[in-house]
């Protein structure tokens, strides 16, 4: 993967009145959900902690409790795969596949398959799947990514998707909603019974059951799965509750964090495999176990996808997931990116936040994202050294700030020289660096003296 | 009791009022105050883009001016800096035990004003006026980072003749975050661009905060789109009514 330029797309996005609104209106609406949902939800707070103590507990003792799912998943009946990163998952799937001679998959959403990127390779190997979320098939027949981890269509307005499906699927123009959702329901319909096998993601992995679960709303994700023979759950190993009992309390803070609904429409526990509908599971480890390995990064793994960051970011908020340049966007796709992708290519991304802390405050499982995020940004600098301008920037003002004679001198100077940038009394187009501040903004002025020379002054007259 | 005022680097050599506002609010009250003559900055500027090395030897200075005896307290108006160091300096020092004792004896004695003002001098209201329509901008690192949330705007809502006005992106980050600004003007830009439209939507005369950095930035933007909304600093607007001891 290229280094993502993060800032470039941003611009561009910046640059389509279009996607900033739908971005904006859809975040908006999700957070005032929230707002609205969980203030009759009281023990909320509690539901919190307790699910953050669940993750703990699973962090502490990752390996005993992956053995134990692995176990009880094979007691089940389930098939275990295990793989290092994408390449070898998408080999496995494959496999499993070409065994069984599949030609169609039917598939619910999940990220995890989008991070090893297995639609376009399964197309290359003579395998169509088809993606029946309604939001990822928009994306699908857009030929696009998702930008955003619970809402994949986001960007999009209903003008855009109704020109989609006129053009994509020859239906007649429409801008209604349930038109256009009727409408893909029925050209999917056909899909799940010619399919060969179904797909789907997993959002909890149980280990003392071993069964997993898959939470949506459209029926989609219980039609992919059930209907076909063969059912393939794709995942990641940080998915893991220590058990059953916990599932309510993760199910009862899900929703609300990611839609704002109270509950998501469908809750499918997978928990028994037959003799006639074979489920195997593909544990994907992909960055994760490094991410185990690091005391600032494993936080991240306790991560439950509901995308409440995102919604609450107000960078998000402008420019949507498609600037994160990743299959993980917003604050804690930073995070993921940069563990699963890589320093190199995701350096810029730790610098995309302004530290503000909503996500913090928002998540679910209490996830410090800011801390990260200032950890991530120590670590590019250490490794890149950062850019000439800003690294004189700051060195300069560690100097003003600490050497009392250069303090001085340096205010007194730049108190003397800032009229060649005044206008009106504002300062409006500075040199250097500072010319990105002046682009937008105007600054006031320095004073002559600093606040410790005119107190000084003060208390001597 | 006697307070060692932390101007913060940027009212020391930008606007020096809040600074003299700052000490007002304080002597009303009954405190002595004393200022340190070297100057001094908490290192957030540093710290927050990854340039921790340089961060550390602002802090170090920073503890080398305002560890010292003979004061109770330390305070400073602003948000974020106390937010550095009450909450960084831990994770800068961390492996310096020597320092970290420092940062832990000084952090008890560290806060905001208005912070300092209610949970210290136990203050329920600023007996003072001030006449205008006043919105309020939640700094971030003041609103999530130190938790004060309810206080500043009680004190707005009780000056006698001022008109508080609630805006409704009063949490939303102004766009600011230290280099970030810099780093990506055009996306500062748009999220300050928001706050502006947020804060014309009030019809409030002027806006104020914890941070001058926040009003800096709010302000620049302000001014560039014409808008004649004051970013005035809330000491500024607290003391602005009170009888100058001093006079
Ligand atoms: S980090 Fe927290 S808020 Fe963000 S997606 Fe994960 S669980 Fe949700």
């Amino acid at each position: 993967m290229k280094k993502i330029n993060f800032y470039e797309n941003a611009r561009k996005i910046l640059s389509n009145p279009t996607v900033v609104e739908a971005v904006q209106k859809a975040t908006m609406h999700a957070l005032e959900k929230r707002r609205q949902t969980i203030a009759r939800i009281p023990d909320f707070e509690e539901l919190r902690d307790k699910a953050r103590t669940a993750k703990e507990e699973i962090l502490r003792d990752f390996d005993g409790y992956l053995e134990k799912f692995k176990e009880n998943a094979r007691k089940n009946g389930f098939v275990i795969h295990e793989a290092g990163d994408a390449r070898e998952a998408r080999e496995i799937i494959l496999q499993i596949f070409k065994e069984r001679n599949v030609k169609l998959a039917v598939s619910s959403k999940s990220m995890t398959q989008e991070e090893i990127e297995i639609n376009p390779f399964l197309e290359a190997h003579g395998i169509k799947k088809y993606e029946t979320d309604l939001g990822e098939f928009i994306i699908q027949i857009a030929h696009q990514k998702p930008s955003h981890i619970t809402a994949p269509a986001i960007h999009l307005t209903r003008r855009e998707i109704a020109r989609l499906f006129n053009e994509k699927l020859g239906m007649e123009y429409t801008e209604e909603p349930e038109e256009l959702t009727k409408f893909a329901r029925n050209y999917l319909r056909k899909k799940y019974f010619e399919a060969d096998a179904g797909m789907s993601g997993a959002n909890f992995l149980i280990a003392d059951t071993g069964s997993f679960v898959v939470v949506e709303n459209e029926g989609n994700a219980r039609m992919s799965t059930t209907l076909p023979p063969l059912h393939v759950a794709v995942t990641g190993i940080e998915k893991l509750i220590p058990s059953i009992k916990d599932l309510p309390v993760f199910l009862k803070i899900l929703a609300p964090s990611s839609t704002g609904q109270h509950q998501t429409v469908y809750t499918n526990i997978f928990s028994q495999a037959s003799k006639d509908h074979e489920v195997h599971i593909v544990l994907i480890e992909n960055g994760r176990r490094r991410m185990l390995n690091d005391p600032v990064l494993r936080e991240a793994l306790m991560c439950i996808r509901c995308g409440g960051c995102s919604n609450v970011c107000p960078i998000f908020q402008l420019v949507g997931g498609h600037a994160y340049g990743s299959v993980y966007s917003g604050p804690i796709g930073i995070i993921w990116t940069y563990a699963i992708f890589g320093p190199d290519v995701a350096k810029e991304l730790p610098f995309a936040s302004t530290l503000c802390g909503a996500c913090y405050e928002i998540c679910p499982v209490r996830i410090n994202i800011p801390r990260i995020l200032l950890e991530l940004r120590r670590r590019v600098i250490e490794r890149t050294g950062g850019k000439l301008e800003e690294k004189a920037l700051v060195g300069l003002w560690s100097q003003l700030m600490t050497k009392p004679v250069l303090n001085k001198l340096g205010f007194h100077l730049a108190s003397k020289i800032q009229g060649i940038f005044k206008k009106d009394d504002k300062l409006t187009h500075l040199p250097f660096v500072f010319s990105n501040w002046t682009k937008w903004k105007d600054i006031e002025p320095f004073p002559g003296k600093s606040f410790r020379e005119l107190w000084k002054e003060r208390k001597n007259s | 009791m006697r307070v060692l005022l932390f101007p913060t680097c940027l009212v020391d050599h930008i606007k020096p009022k809040i600074g003299f506002d700052t000490v007002k609010l304080l002597e009303h009250f009954g405190v002595e105050v004393e200022v340190p003559e070297k100057p001094s900055c908490c290192g957030q500027i540093a710290f927050n883009v990854g340039y921790w090395k340089d961060a550390k030897e602002m802090a170090r200075a920073w503890l080398d001016v305002y560890d010292v005896p003979g004061f109770d307290y330390i305070v400073a108006p602003s948000g974020s800096c106390v937010h550095m160091i009450r909450e960084n300096y831990e994770i800068l020092f961390k492996d310096e035990p020597k320092t970290l004792e420092r940062v832990h004896r000084i952090k008890s004695k560290l806060y905001e004003i208005v912070e300092f003002l209610t949970k210290v001098l136990k203050v329920k209201e600023i007996p003072s006026t001030f006449s205008g329509k006043v919105t309020y901008h939640a700094s971030c690192h003041y609103l999530r980072g130190l938790g004060v949330k309810r206080e500043p705007k009680e004190f707005l809502k009780n000056l006698k003749n001022a008109d508080f006005i609630p805006m409704d992106l009063e949490e939303t980050c102004c766009g600011f975050g230290g280099l970030f600004s810099i780093k990506f003007p055009d996306l500062s830009y748009n999220m300050t661009k928001r706050k502006a439209e947020s804060i014309k939507n009030t019809h409030a005369d002027f806006v104020t905060s914890s941070d001058l950095s926040c009003l800096m930035n709010i302000g620049g933007v302000l001014s560039r789109l014409g808008l004649k909304i004051k970013p005035v600093h809330i000491v500024e607007i607290l003391a602005e009514g009170l009888e100058d001891e001093k006079d």
